[in-house]
């Protein structure tokens, strides 16, 4: 059943979501796209862009939007919550530990583990954000859209250059991307 | 006004977590201050300290660091159920929003102008996501770190060349980070 399948999977990104925001996009694109196909890569790649225009936790709009996409109100709410339960009994455990033993060894050992490795794991959901924008499904020369292309280089040059706020930069593209389409038949 | 409130209730609770949680754009590092500047300084509920060492045990548990964060308030001000408002507040206008947002998406997103629109932001949110990356990956190009490294790249071709499920290569990420910081704490001792 599509309520029980949607829960499982967003219990297990739940419990496996170290790190914080965008380290759960990786389990969110394993679990949605390829291992159940609720979401496309272009539907995945629009819900990163929604969540990061709108409040509230990345990984909770995520859930919220593949949970309404595939079972309406009551899947939406069904996947959020998966999604917070396990980090609610852990948080709640870690709480009453740490307020008994001060900090714990193990667990900051595997954290040291975890980031690097989280790291690596966002490369590859950005790096998938970034072909499925330029070229579609596969990597071809012909259909490169340079436009796309253009606009991932500068916005990435911007950002490291002077720091402006996330939401200020993606709006800022998306207008670009308004104006270009409109001024598009003029050079065609 | 609201300083009066010594003793916060379950409702004081929720009510300013979802006040919090609603204006806050831009995920969770920006609801830190936030929560800071209404439950430390005006409301006077929790410490500074509390705050941070909260913040802590928030990044260091799966799931939204935020969610986590305000759930470690809740309990401190009102126990297991001070806990369950607290995640309620924070979490329930971003299932609502996403979920409305969801619905007009399907209606709207066969519009010309709004795939450009959409065409650009994805190119934004890949930026984006890069300038993370770049900043993530940063601190462990250094000799003294070069194991983290290596676990850094490991996971990415694991997961991009040999599409290694994310699950087990989370996982092992974590151990080697055990082992890693249990040879180094022997190497010390002796």
């Amino acid at each position: 059943m599509i309520y029980i399948k949607l829960m499982l999977s967003f219990l297990l990104i739940g419990v496996l979501g170290f790190g914080g925001g965008y380290a759960v996009l990786p389990l969110i694109q394993q679990q949605c796209v390829q291992t159940n196909h609720w979401l496309t890569m272009t539907e995945f790649s629009d819900l990163l862009t929604l969540s990061q225009i709108t409040p509230g936790p990345v990984a909770i709009n995520a859930a919220s939007f593949v949970g309404m996409k595939v079972g309406g109100i009551a899947g939406a709410f069904l996947a959020s919550f998966a999604f917070m339960l396990p980090p609610f009994l852990i948080v709640s455990l870690l709480y009453v530990v740490y307020r008994k033993y001060g900090q714990l060894k193990t667990v900051q050992n595997a954290l040291s583990g975890l980031k690097p490795g989280v790291a690596g794991l966002i490369a590859v959901a950005g790096l998938g954000v970034i072909i499925e924008t330029v070229w579609g499904s596969a990597i071809v020369l012909a259909s490169t859209d340079i436009f796309s292309l253009a606009l991932i280089v500068a916005a990435l040059l911007v950002l490291r250059k002077w720091k402006p706020g996330v939401i200020v930069t993606i709006l800022a593209c998306g207008v670009m991307g308004v104006i270009w389409e409109l001024i598009r038949p003029l050079f065609e | 006004m609201q300083s009066e409130n010594k003793k916060p209730t379950c409702i004081g609770i929720f009510l300013q977590t979802l006040g919090i949680a609603t204006f806050t754009l831009g995920g969770g590092y920006v609801m830190i201050p936030l929560l800071r500047e209404r439950f430390v300084k005006k409301l006077g509920w929790i410490d500074e300290n509390e705050l941070t060492e909260m913040t802590a045990i928030g990044q260091s548990s799966p799931g939204a660091m935020i969610i986590n964060v305000s759930v470690l308030v809740g309990y401190r001000l009102h126990g297991f159920w001070g806990a369950v408002c607290a995640l309620l507040g924070t979490s329930l206008p971003a299932i609502v929003l996403l979920a409305a947002m969801c619905y007009f998406y399907d209606l709207i997103r066969g519009n010309r102008l709004v795939s450009a629109a959409f065409r650009g932001m994805n190119a934004g949110v890949a930026a984006v996501i890069a300038d993370l990356v770049v900043s993530m990956a940063a601190p462990y190009i250094k000799k003294e770190q070069v194991l983290y490294a290596l676990i850094m790249v490991g996971a990415f071709a694991a997961a991009f060349f040999l599409n290694i499920n994310v699950a087990i290569i989370i996982v092992a990420c974590g151990t080697v980070g055990v082992v890693i910081g249990a040879v180094r704490g022997r190497r010390k001792k002796v």
